[in-house]
Order: structure tokens, then C-alpha cells, then sequence
């Protein structure tokens, strides 16, 4: 189409009315001036005019085609058919929401799905070309575990320079930081010179950090997050040469790193604040005991990323990793006992060990989206093709006057398209809605990852576009069976086709709602049991909290220790009970130590450093000896108590107390002095085994390091919240209190979070595939007495019982019911064999509940059909005969 | 496509012959019929409803353009004239067609 007919066409568009005016005039005037030519010519005016009408032919047919010529042919036809489609909808707002709402949800709850998806495995982090880019772990093969790097470790990496073009290590921690007044506890990235050319990361302001920050009596600089620039500095230029005192030590700012970059890994406490160079760990940290980490290779507390030089594969990284690994090193204290593992940075965006357990649980969620979608799908082809059914004479007057099958069929796609697309404007803001609710829902079991959860116009189109290809394919089979029915049967009696595709739709949904309930079902009643195990302490009442005492004016270890007292003195004073310890209570980190009970044994255990109170503010009972007291401190005899597995693991069939042990890394035994019950952390490991564990006083730490105060309050206690800050502030004035919480939620969270997502998701979509299924069958079944009345009237006319009759209908409910269970066996037990898989604790599906779930599924189609057939007793014979 | 009353045009005349009827000045579509039907002597007359798609197809085709006028009579009447393009179609149409009647005249004349 050349430009000059664009036009022409476009003006045609545009000036619709007056163009057609136009044909008709150019017609009517020719057809006039023939008239009047022939009048003239001597016929009569009327025969003049049959005779100009004659000579010119079909009028009409010559409009059309004039028409036509300036149409926009197939594009001009879809318009018409979306009007149509929007304009069907409107005409039927119930069919319109039954159809719609569904969709909606499920498109909605799957884009919202692939939105976490995305944060959690996809997105970019912000480091530069992050395909060359390796991140170093280590790896324990003894233990099975994935271990931070000590700095040894990264010199031995940096000398790789003939595979890479930089090597960096980084360590994220919090500390206290006053930018006017008021110390807040921050994360800070303590960074090596290389970090920003390893990561290929400029800064928005100022400069990035270099080696020469690393250099020795080098003043301390960093770079402050685009967050805190934005929130504290309103973006502005003074931000450069601004003084943060971090830790008491002022800190220059001299550059804005880029928005949105939150570090490499996204599961390691909230995102940095600020980056700071690695060479400033000791004048931030004075009391801390790891001063010359530079040396020692059992300080693992780094993690490292190199950039690979171009043609370098990982795997030619790691086959140098290995042999650097086995070197002996020179002047370095202790010895790597793990190998170093290199894992391509877009894959270690959080700790490596938690990636399988957290692709399944995504998996899992993906998966009851999924099926939700499903069902939602199957809803809707039930509802197009009841709709066909209904509008089988207009389909038949439509084919009678001439309209091709294909044409039928190409409108009815488009109508299924416009709904679809309804559904999928609908879906956004749910879809935004459920992003909101999984932001506030705490992945703590597997991980806590700090996720950047905004909405995601890649994951939501994703999400619609699959949404909208499914509902469209969904409507093609009733919309060729809507074509197919042919000009015929339609118009001579408006016979119902057979309902078999409906059925089988229905099947389908009742399977779907079927693997569901099954799924939800099972995560209830494991739910259900994990609230009675005895778990053997009491969270209730406990509020915990971590103080920050290190920031708080502590300046060596025995400072650090008095203002403890302090604190935990001030504290008990005020409420019913206060103890320390170095871990939170419930944790996924399980840190070990080596114990050994007997000459030349070691044993890897699970261990915490607690003070005095710490078993009767848990309310953990002793069941041997004595629990710790006030005087077990560093000048006392070292202690240590067991809880019962460990006692029956280190000393089988014998009493502990007064045994002696020896921790790897101490200079003297300690003598157990005490044997406490075991606990479960965690509620949902009730088959598992209890886990041995070891408790050490925390006043005979060899290091400072940070500490969670757990106290039993005297009312609610969330109450105490505020009491707890005002003596935190008194005792150490510049220390930050974090992670203020009950007890109740933190076990929660790390414990029944994820199942709860699970549970609520699965009953969510259970719950409404039910109801659709169940209204799918009423439907069905209500349709058919409707369609079937005179012969339902005639056989009760001639003496059929009304209740036979009732009983036929209703048992085509009980057939879909069971075949649609029966199919949805074998997926409930494939989504309770997914579910065991991502969320650990997960009980199996019994036989118990796949038959509750199996037959309550065909009693409720049962009822359901049994409901819609109890018309047929309304049904009056004389009134239905007599319209006919 | 136009007919004449002995038989059918042949493909694309009836555009050579609006233009041709178009030449000297601006037409419309009843006066066009009429100066076909009265240049060839009543021999060629075009069932005129299929003259009217003829002259939109060489519209959109950009040979012809058009205004509104009044006509003879005072009726509301689209008049047809020929643009730059369509003199230059008409030119080459022109040579087409005396160059294929004297050829099939040859044809004819030897058979």
C-alpha cells in the first residue's frame, strides 16, 4: 500500500460518515441523471427510473464494493470482532465475572510467583559482566558444608594473576554508625582494594575505593549506598567529604555507589549501608580477637569473587584452585582443611548450599500457581462451551446468512481473546498484591534473602503472556465445537449437542482440586502436629533482642564483659528474668565445634556460648548436676554443660558430671558440670532425632563478638520492647538494640514459615478450584434439566416417579466426580511427593487422607448435580406441555 | 468489468478507456459512461455500475483525482481528472494498445 492510498484509506477511517455520505451521493446523482436523460427521451418517470436502476445494476453490491476499496479489510474485521467481544461481556456480566475473576487470580498469582522467581534467582545484582566472574567458597568434603575463606586463603587466589584479571574478598557486618547524631546500627561492606574492578562496579559519585585504600596509615574512607544518599543526603554533592563515625572511628565518604547494588549475595543480613576498605578491621573492631586474620587460616570470614580473564573457563579456575589448595604455606598459622570451590557468580547469589533446597520450594509455588491456572482454564473452556451451547441459534443465523465457519471461528477466538485479555489487565493488581504479601513473608528456613521484590515488568508480561496463550488455547475447542455446529441443527429445534467435552472439563477441574486438597491437607495436619510436640522450653513471654555492645563503648574484652553484667543486671532488675547468649536462640546456623570426650576423638557438635539464667529464662530443665552460674567466668575453672543426646553420645550409659572435655583450640579441659534436656529447635524435625549440643558460659569467651539477650518479661511481651531500649541506651550509649522480637517469632519464622506459604497457597488455590469444580457441575447439570424438560415432563406425565428421575441426572455428577478423582490421584500424590521434596517436615498422604479427600470430592459433585436435578420435582408436566 | 452488449472488454480497457475520456478535462462518473457510449457510437456501452469500482480502484491508484462540484443540472457530483501520473499511464496504455490492435489486425488480416 503506497502512501497516496494510505491516505486515502485513512481519510475514509477518519471521516467514516461523510465517506459514505460520498458513495451514496456519487451513486444517487448518476442513477438521477440517467432518470432524467430517459425522461427526457419521452418514458414515463417511473419507468424511467426501473430502467436507469436496470442500466446501472446492482447498487447496492457497487456500494459495498466501494466500501471495501477503502477498508482496512482483515484489520478493520478484528476491530469489529473486539467491539463484539467487549460488547458480549457486557451484555453478560455474570458469565464475564465467573469466567474472568478466576483467571485473573491464577494469571495474577503465577506473575507474582515469577516475580520471586526472578528476585530470588535471576535478576541482576549490579556487578559488571558478571559471566566472567567466579565466586570463591570453601568446602568442607568432611562435613559436607559450604565455609566462608580466610584471608590466607585470598592471597593464595590473588596469585592466580595468569587466569584472572582481579580477585577481591569482602565481608559483610553491621556496626554502629553516626552520621549527625544518634548511633544506628548499619550494615558495612569491609571490602579488599579490587572489589570494584573485580566487580566492575562505578560509583554514581566520587570514587570507588582502590589498593591504595589498602595501604597501611591510609585514612579511612568509604562509599555510602544510593539509599542512604538519597534518604540522608537528599542526593546532594555534600555527601563527598562527609564524616560517618563508624564505631567511633570517623570514616570519610568519598563516593555513591550505583542505585539498586546491595552486594553481591542477597542473604547475608540486610543490605551494606556502607563499603569500607578490609584494611580498616581493626581500628573498626578493636576488641575483636580476630586482629591478625591476615595470618590465620582457621579465621574464615570472608567471601571472595575473581574476575576471570577472557577464554578462562570456571572449570580451569578450579583445576587451579586445586592445586594452589594443596600448597604449603609459609609464615601462615593453621592449615586449610577445605577445598576451595569456584562457582560462577550468577549462580552464587546467595549461599550455595541453600540453592537446591530454594529452586524446589520456588518450584513448589510455581507449581500451585500453575495449577491454579489450570484450573482456572478448565473453568473457562466449562463456561465457553455452555455459552455455546446457548448461542448455538445465533451462530446458526449467523452461518444461514452467509458467514464462512472460519469466519465464525475467527470471531469466537477473538472474543476468547478480548476475555482473556480482561483477565490479564485484571491480573495486575493482584499480581501486586501477592508480590506484597510474599515481600512481608520471611524465607528464613531456607534463607533469608534481602530481596528486591518491586514489581517486575519482565516476570509480570512473562506471566500474562503464558496466562493468555493458555485461556485462548482453552477456548479453542469450544469455539470450533460453537462453529462446527451447523446452520442445521441449530435453527430447527435448538437441541442441546451432547455435553461430553463439558464432562471432561469438569474431570479435569475436579482432579486439579483434588491434587490440591490432598496437598493442602497433608500440610495441615503436619502443621497441626508440630503445635503438640513437646518441645521441651518456653518461647512465651521471652522477648529477644541484640544489643551491640562492641559499638557501645567497649574497648577491650573486659569491658565488653562488664558492661554484659551490666546489662543483663539492669535488665533483670526490671523484669522476670534475663540471660546472654553469643547465637540467637532458634537458628538455621549450625555452628560446631570439636569436643572430645576421649583421647583421639573428636566430635563435630552444635554449640553455644550462654551466661548465667540462660536454662531458667528458656525454662529448660537440668536434669543432672547444675546449669551455669554468675561465677563462671574467666577466672573461674572451665565449664561446660551437655544436653542429654550429647551425654548419651560422648559418654553412653554413663554420667557425665565431672567428666572432662577438651574444645579444639583451647589450652585446658573443661569439666561438665551439668546435663539439660533436650530441646527441638525446630517443632516440624519431631521424628528427627534431638540433636546433641553443647553449652559453654559466655564469661569465658575468648572473644567479644555479638551478642542476643533473651528476657522472660513480666507482661506481653512485646511490652518490654521499649523498657529494653531505654537500658540498652543507658548502659552503652552509642550501641545500637536489633532484632527486637518475641521468641515465639523467631522460632516461627525459622521454623514454620515456608510451610505456612505453602499451606496458605495450596488451601488458597485448593479452595477455589473446589468451589469452581463444584459450580461447574451444578451448572452442568442444572443446564441439562433445563434443555431436557419435556422429555423430563413427559416421562413424569406418563407416570415416571420424580425421584427415578432426579436420581438419573444427579448420578452423571457422581460419575464425573469419581473419574475426575481418579485422575487426580496420581497428581496429588506427585504434589505430595513435590511438597516432601521443598519444604522439609512435610508428612506423607496417607491412605486416610487421599480416601477423605477422594470421597468428599464425589460427594460434594454428587451433591452438586443432586442440588441442580432437584428442579426436576418443581418441574409442573401440564405447564412445560402446554407452552409447547 | 465492463460489458458491452455483444460481449465482454477486454481486461483493463474499460481503465484505458476512462482515462482516455478524461483527457482533455474533468468528468463525472455519468458523463463519463455517456462519452464512452457516444464515442464509440452506442458500439461500447459499460453497465455503469461497474464503472464506479473502475474509477475508485484508479483513485486509490493515485491516476485520478477527484473534487465535488455541481453538475449540469445542479446535483452534488464527483468530478474525475486525470493527475500527472494517470496522463503518463494513459501515454504508455496509449502505445500498448496500438501496438497490440495493429498486431492483432495483422493476425486477422492474414488469417
Amino acid at each position: 500500500m503506497g502512501f497516496h492510498q494510505f491516505k486515502l484509506r485513512w481519510r475514509a477511517l477518519i471521516h467514516r460518515r461523510q465517506f459514505e455520505q460520498d458513495v451514496e451521493d456519487e451513486l444517487a446523482s448518476h442513477l438521477a441523471m440517467r432518470g432524467e436523460k430517459l425522461r427526457g427521451e419521452g418514458l414515463e418517470s417511473s419507468v424511467a427510473r426501473a430502467a436507469a436502476q436496470a442500466r446501472f445494476g446492482n447498487r447496492a453490491r457497487t456500494g459495498e464494493v466501494l466500501r471495501e476499496m477503502r477498508g482496512w479489510g482483515w484489520v478493520e474485521r478484528l476491530w469489529q470482532d473486539v467491539r463484539f467481544g467487549f460488547r458480549q461481556l457486557r451484555l453478560n456480566p455474570g458469565f464475564a465475572a465467573a469466567a474472568i475473576l478466576p483467571l485473573a487470580l491464577a494469571i495474577g498469582c503465577a506473575a507474582a510467583i515469577l516475580t520471586l522467581a526472578d528476585a530470588v534467582l535471576f535478576r541482576a545484582t549490579g556487578i559488571g559482566d558478571p559471566g566472567r566472574v567466579a565466586a570463591v567458597y570453601s568446602y568442607s568434603p568432611a562435613q559436607n558444608r559450604y565455609l566462608s575463606d580466610s584471608y590466607p586463603d585470598f592471597r593464595d587466589v590473588a596469585s592466580l594473576t595468569e587466569l584472572t584479571e582481579s580477585t577481591a574478598a569482602y565481608l559483610r557486618t553491621g556496626l554502629t554508625v553516626r552520621l549527625t547524631a544518634g548511633g544506628e546500627a548499619m550494615n558495612t561492606e569491609l571490602v579488599t582494594g579490587d572489589y570494584f574492578r573485580a566487580a566492575r562496579i562505578a560509583p554514581v559519585l566520587g570514587r570507588p575505593l582502590t589498593p591504595e585504600d589498602d595501604r597501611p596509615g591510609a585514612a579511612p574512607v568509604a562509599l555510602a549506598s544510593y539509599t542512604l544518599w538519597e534518604s540522608r543526603f537528599q542526593r546532594g554533592e555534600s555527601v563527598l567529604g562527609s564524616v560517618a563515625w563508624m564505631n567511633g572511628v570517623p570514616v570519610t565518604i568519598v563516593g555513591v555507589m550505583p542505585s539498586g547494588y546491595q552486594g553481591m549475595l542477597l542473604d547475608w543480613g540486610d543490605t551494606p549501608s556502607f563499603w569500607t576498605p578490609l584494611s580498616q578491621f581493626n581500628r573498626l573492631f578493636p576488641a575483636n580477637t580476630a586482629k591478625d586474620y591476615e595470618n590465620r587460616r582457621e579465621v574464615q570470614m570472608l567471601m571472595m569473587l575473581a574476575r576471570l580473564r577472557p577464554n578462562v573457563s570456571v572449570a580451569q579456575f578450579q583445576a587451579a584452585l586445586d592445586v594452589t589448595a594443596s600448597r604449603v604455606d609459609a609464615g601462615v598459622t593453621g592449615t586449610r582443611a577445605s577445598r576451595l570451590l569456584a562457582i560462577p557468580a550468577v549462580q552464587a547469589r546467595f549461599f550455595p548450599a541453600y540453592r537446591e533446597a530454594t529452586l524446589r520450594f520456588l518450584w513448589l509455588l510455581f507449581a500451585v500457581s500453575m495449577t491454579a491456572v489450570a484450573i482456572a482454564c478448565f473453568n473457562l473452556a466449562n463456561l465457553l462451551l455452555a455459552r455455546s451451547a446457548a448461542r448455538q441459534h445465533e451462530m446458526s443465523t449467523r452461518a444461514a446468512v452467509g458467514a464462512s465457519r472460519f469466519r465464525l471461528l475467527q470471531q469466537l477466538i477473538v472474543e476468547h481473546t478480548v476475555l482473556a485479555g480482561c483477565a490479564c489487565a485484571l491480573s495486575v493488581p493482584v499480581a501486586l498484591g501477592v508480590t506484597e504479601w510474599l515481600r512481608s513473608v520471611q524465607f528464613t528456613y531456607i534463607f533469608r534473602p534481602v530481596l528486591n521484590l518491586t514489581t517486575d515488568g519482565r516476570a509480570l508480561g512473562i506471566g500474562m503472556a503464558a496466562g493468555l496463550i493458555t485461556a485462548v488455547l482453552a477456548g479453542v475447542a469450544p469455539a470450533i465445537k460453537a462453529a462446527r455446529s451447523g446452520v442445521a441443527s441449530g435453527l430447527k429445534t435448538g437441541r442441546a449437542s451432547r455435553t461430553g467435552l463439558r464432562d471432561l472439563f469438569l474431570c479435569g477441574q475436579v482432579a486439579c482440586a483434588m491434587a490440591v486438597l490432598v496437598s493442602a491437607s497433608v500440610l495441615m495436619i503436619t502443621l497441626r502436629e508440630a503445635g503438640n510436640v513437646r518441645v521441651g522450653y518456653s518461647a512465651g513471654g521471652v522477648l529477644i533482642g541484640s544489643p551491640d555492645l562492641a559499638s557501645g563503648g567497649a574497648t577491650s574484652k573486659d569491658e565488653f564483659f562488664r558492661l554484659a553484667r551490666t546489662l543483663l543486671h539492669e535488665v533483670r532488675s526490671e523484669s522476670a528474668g534475663a540471660a546472654l547468649a553469643w547465637l540467637p536462640f532458634a537458628t538455621t546456623v549450625r555452628t560446631t565445634l570439636d569436643v572430645q570426650a576421649q583421647a583421639g576423638v573428636w566430635t563435630p557438635l552444635p554449640y553455644n556460648w550462654v551466661s548465667d539464667g540462660y536454662f531458667e529464662t528458656l525454662r529448660i530443665p537440668i536434669l543432672q548436676g547444675r546449669g551455669l552460674v554468675p561465677g563462671d567466668d574467666s577466672r573461674a575453672q572451665p565449664v561446660a554443660v551437655v544436653n542429654r543426646s550429647a551425654a548419651a553420645l560422648l559418654w553412653p550409659g554413663e554420667n557425665p558430671v565431672g567428666r572432662r572435655v577438651r574444645i579444639r583450640q583451647e589450652q585446658a579441659d573443661r569439666e561438665v558440670v551439668g546435663v539439660a534436656d533436650d530441646i527441638r529447635l525446630n517443632p516440624l524435625d519431631a521424628g528427627v532425632a534431638a540433636t546433641p549440643y553443647v553449652f559453654l558460659p559466655l564469661f569465658q569467651k575468648a572473644s567479644v563478638s555479638g551478642l542476643t539477650i533473651l528476657v522472660r518479661t513480666p507482661g506481653a511481651p512485646r511490652a518490654f520492647a521499649g523498657p529494653l531500649r531505654q537500658i540498652t541506651a543507658r548502659v552503652a550509649p552509642e550501641g545500637a538494640l536489633t532484632g527486637v522480637r518475641t521468641l515465639e517469632e523467631q522460632v516461627d519464622e525459622s521454623g514454620r514459615g515456608p510451610m505456612r506459604v505453602a499451606a496458605q497457597a495450596t488451601a488458597a488455590v485448593g479452595g477455589l478450584g473446589i468451589i469452581l469444580a463444584l459450580a461447574g457441575i451444578f451448572a452442568s447439570a442444572a443446564y441439562r434439566v433445563t434443555q431436557q424438560k419435556k422429555e423430563i415432563s413427559i416421562r413424569i406425565a406418563i407416570g415416571a416417579e420424580p425421584a427415578r428421575v432426579v436420581w438419573g441426572f444427579a448420578t452423571r455428577g457422581l460419575w464425573v466426580g469419581l473419574a475426575g478423582v481418579c485422575a487426580g490421584l496420581p497428581a496429588a500424590l506427585w504434589g505430595v511427593s513435590l511438597l516432601r521434596s521443598a519444604v522439609t517436615g512435610v508428612g506423607a498422604a496417607g491412605p486416610v487422607v487421599l480416601g477423605a479427600a477422594a470421597v468428599s470430592l464425589v460427594l460434594a459433585a454428587f451433591a452438586a448435580a443432586l442440588a441442580a436435578a432437584g428442579r426436576i420435582v418443581r418441574v409442573q408436566p401440564a405447564d412445560v406441555l402446554r407452552v409447547q | 468489468m465492463g460489458k458491452t452488449e455483444e460481449g465482454d472488454l477486454l481486461p483493463g480497457t474499460l481503465d484505458m478507456l476512462i482515462l482516455k475520456t478524461l483527457r482533455r478535462e474533468p468528468k463525472h462518473g455519468y458523463a463519463i459512461a455517456e462519452s464512452i457510449a457516444a464515442a464509440s457510437e452506442e458500439a461500447l456501452r459499460v453497465e455503469e455500475g461497474a464503472l464506479y469500482p473502475a474509477l475508485h480502484r484508479l483513485e486509490l491508484k493515485g491516476l485520478l483525482g477527484s473534487e465535488w462540484g455541481l453538475s449540469e443540472n445542479n446535483r452534488r457530483a464527483k468530478f474525475y481528472h486525470l493527475t500527472a501520473a494517470g496522463r503518463k499511464a494513459l501515454a504508455a496504455e496509449t502505445k500498448r494498445w496500438t501496438r497490440m490492435s495493429a498486431a492483432i489486425a495483422r493476425v486477422m488480416g492474414t488469417a
